[in-house]
């Protein structure tokens, strides 16, 4: 009778656990658990500074922290609402599929494959892949690199790509030593087990710029087509959450080409152009359509800057990085960025 | 309840029948449960998943991987299939185990015997490796090994630590030995060798007659023609390691990466196996090594022919949890930069974005491995147990 009742008690306890655990409702958008739960669940990177980093008091700064933080003060209108997750290379999609994470804005190409994992929503910065090399090797060209060692991000990162399409482009041949973390590659590479290292092009000049100890014994080489197309993405089959990040990204590089900035929002909420009053809360139903707050476009602006504001701040030339924007510009500067109407 | 009580009544206690019948009823309705909550689990995750858009297949596993692996023992390719990335993973982490296995047995027996001298700075620096590598995280020690590696090897040339061992920043360089045969040669001749022996130490009914040493001797000239017919086309040679600057340009290289992993695993696996011969050895009574003194062995001789064949028993089942370890510290290698099957899955994952199938294929290869490992070492167990009253 004992043992029987031993038998049952487990059992009601295993039935209790199970009930705990409740099935998350899947069909629910991420606006809405955003708006429930009061903050936005980004990703982090593993620390490259100007693009995502925790500053001395553990705040997160960047570029890419800094779209995360556009989307709070549209959806919830404070900025500061955000949690971030370092990940790394590896960890990043599997965090999105399973909601862990409610977007992606931490140095990920957009690429087919990772678009039919995840949804990959626009592009927020076009990149490039570089290689680190000590200026005492004298290579000048990724040619130069046969028969050397490159420390580099395994996990299947995009520079891996470009770094064997070098490889096929100067018939050469490179030994790889693969590290988990980027910032671990980095540091093997100056202690010197690497002739190279290599990464994004902004990452690489960050990397160079505030980490080196003597920037000017490095040089940087660019491989690969040139061009890393950096983008956000949110998990996929999720349309309300893809209209606010899509437009909210697009809100800022409207706002760099019609002269919005944090400075003089209030006044171009007011007296602006017709356009300008209408998106910044003149017209609700832009806010309406997003299911968000008329003052949303607003909200985004002053409490974190257009495009050119928030690249200025973490990468620009009042930072150690100044890199220079080259395909960031908006087109109308030679770039590639440009906004959709707001028709 | 319905049940038909057998017994007469007033009855203290309810008679053996009805307490079984109980027991099932309570044991049908457990698995019920289990079926249930299994059940509700299975669903939801399917909800779940296709309300996340992610499909479930292993279709992946056949498409090209498109990704470089550093350090690998079978040759390999990008172009190669995601299975085949896979499977150089699983012989990386078996390499690592197999060589740490070995390696930290022989340490760990050594280590052991050596916490039991009667010579206390023997024993005091037994302990303090025991105590030391016991007490602090596995990962720690590679990490720390690893940046040592840095810091101490010289970046800008190679320094000889022996004639013919090179060190630098990019690694450690020994002599190459070159052989005509290559590995599948070897392995076929180590068969074949293993095979022949085996035929001589139990020779069949009809070879009963004939002298054992004439039996070695035939197997010995076998074996020796077959490496000769397979070795003919090759040549044999030593390639001694040579640097230019720090890079280890020639001989056979272990690269930093590798050689923490092996070297810091193998520190560490050897202070608990130290452990667990020791308390093995402890385990034989006292009487037997007296009685083995008396009959006149000298020390090493007591060990080796009656304490260590009866400690064996005592350390199989806690040795086997050892082996266990080790195969799954070596995921540990993700921290030091070498490539393992758990780094190649991470890769995979990321490429192709099949998380869930990804993660139950990481779980079931370390399953397939660690249950051989612990199956295999039981039925070792199992044979050499005492038997009955003896």
């Amino acid at each position: 009778m004992r043992r029987a009742a031993t038998t049952l008690l487990a059992t009601l306890l295993v039935a209790a656990m199970a009930g705990c655990s409740p099935p998350t409702a899947g069909g629910q958008s991420a606006v809405d658990k955003i708006k429930a739960r009061g903050q936005v669940n980004c990703s982090g990177s593993q620390g490259i500074p100007g693009l995502s980093r925790p500053d001395e008091k553990g705040v997160w700064r960047g570029f890419d922290s800094d779209i995360c933080r556009a989307f709070a003060a549209a959806v919830l209108g404070d900025a500061t609402k955000v949690q971030f997750t370092p990940l790394n290379a590896a960890q990043r999609l599997p965090a999105v599929q399973t909601g862990e994470i409610d977007v992606l804005s931490r140095t990920s190409t957009i690429t087919f494959t990772r678009d039919m994992s995840i949804r990959f929503v626009t592009v927020t910065l076009y990149d490039s892949d570089a290689v680190i090399v000590r200026k005492s090797l004298g290579v000048t060209s990724p040619a130069g690199l046969n028969g050397k060692t490159v420390c580099m991000q395994g996990g299947g990162s995009l520079v891996e790509t470009a770094l064997s399409e070098a490889e096929a482009e100067y018939r050469m041949k490179v030994t790889r030593v693969y590290f988990d973390s980027t910032i671990t590659a980095r540091d093997t590479y100056f202690a010197g087990r690497c002739d190279a290292y290599i990464t994004d092009g902004l990452a690489a000049r960050s990397q160079l710029a505030t980490v080196a100890k003597k920037p000017e014994d490095h040089a940087l080489i660019f491989v690969g087509s040139g061009v890393e197309p950096n983008g956000i993405a949110i998990p996929r089959g999720d349309d309300r959450w893809y209209d606010v990040t899509r437009w909210t990204v697009n809100l800022l590089i409207w706002a760099e080409l019609n002269g919005v900035t944090q400075a003089n929002v209030d006044e171009m909420a007011k007296s602006g152009p017709e356009q300008v009053r209408r998106l910044l809360g003149g017209d609700p139903a832009y806010g309406k359509a997003l299911g968000l707050d008329p003052r949303w476009a607003y909200n985004v602006i002053k409490q974190v800057g257009n495009y050119k504001e928030i690249w200025n701040r973490n990468l620009g030339d009042d930072t150690p990085i100044k890199a220079d924007r080259r395909l960031n510009r908006l087109y109308t500067e030679g770039g590639l960025m440009f906004p959709f109407p707001w028709d | 309840m319905a049940l038909t009580v057998s017994g007469p009544p007033g009855l203290a206690r309810p008679s053996r029948g009805v307490v079984r019948r109980v027991d099932l009823l309570a044991q049908a309705a457990a698995i019920a449960v289990v079926l249930v909550v299994l059940g509700v689990i299975l669903a939801t995750t399917r909800y779940n998943l296709s309300a996340r858009g992610i499909q479930l297949g292993l279709d992946f596993l056949v498409e090209r991987a498109g990704f470089t692996v550093a350090e690998t023992l079978l040759p390999y390719d990008p172009g190669d299939s995601v299975l085949r990335a896979m499977w150089v993973g699983v012989t990386n982490s078996l390499f690592v185990s197999i060589v740490v296995g070995v390696a930290s047995t022989i340490l760990g027996v050594l280590v052991g015997v050596c916490r039991l001298s009667p010579n206390p700075m023997v024993a005091g620096l037994a302990r303090v490796w025991v105590e030391g590598v016991r007490n602090t995280p596995p990962v720690l020690l590679l990490i720390f090994l690893y940046s040592l590696w840095w810091q101490v090897a010289p970046s800008d040339h190679a320094v000889a630590l022996a004639p013919g061992v090179l060190a630098s920043i990019r690694g450690l360089a020994v002599p190459k030995v070159t052989t005509p045969w290559s590995g599948m040669d070897l392995l076929l001749l180590a068969v074949l060798a293993g095979g022949l022996a085996w035929l001589v130490a139990r020779p069949p009914r009809a070879a009963r007659a004939m002298p054992r040493p004439f039996l070695a001797g035939a197997a010995i000239a076998v074996t020796a023609l077959a490496a000769l017919m397979l070795g003919l086309d090759g040549r044999a040679g030593i390639i001694l390691p040579r640097a230019e600057g720090a890079t280890l340009a020639s001989g056979a290289v272990l690269t930093p990466e590798l050689f923490t992993i092996l070297f810091g695993l193998t520190l560490y696996t050897t202070g608990f196996i130290a452990e667990v011969v020791r308390g093995g050895i402890e385990a034989v009574p006292k009487g037997q090594w007296e009685a083995a003194r008396a009959l006149g062995l000298g020390e090493a001789s007591v060990l080796r022919l009656v304490v260590l064949p009866q400690m064996l028993r005592v350390v199989i089942p806690p040795m086997t949890s050892q082996y266990v370890n080790i195969v799954k510290n070596s995921t540990l290698a993700l921290a030091v930069g070498y490539t393992d099957f758990l780094t190649i899955m991470g890769t995979i994952i990321n490429k192709t974005g099949h998380a869930i199938e990804g993660t139950v294929l990481i779980v079931v290869v370390y399953l397939c491995i660690n249950l051989t490992i612990s199956t295999a070492l039981n039925l070792y167990n199992a044979r050499i147990a005492m038997r009955g009253g003896r």
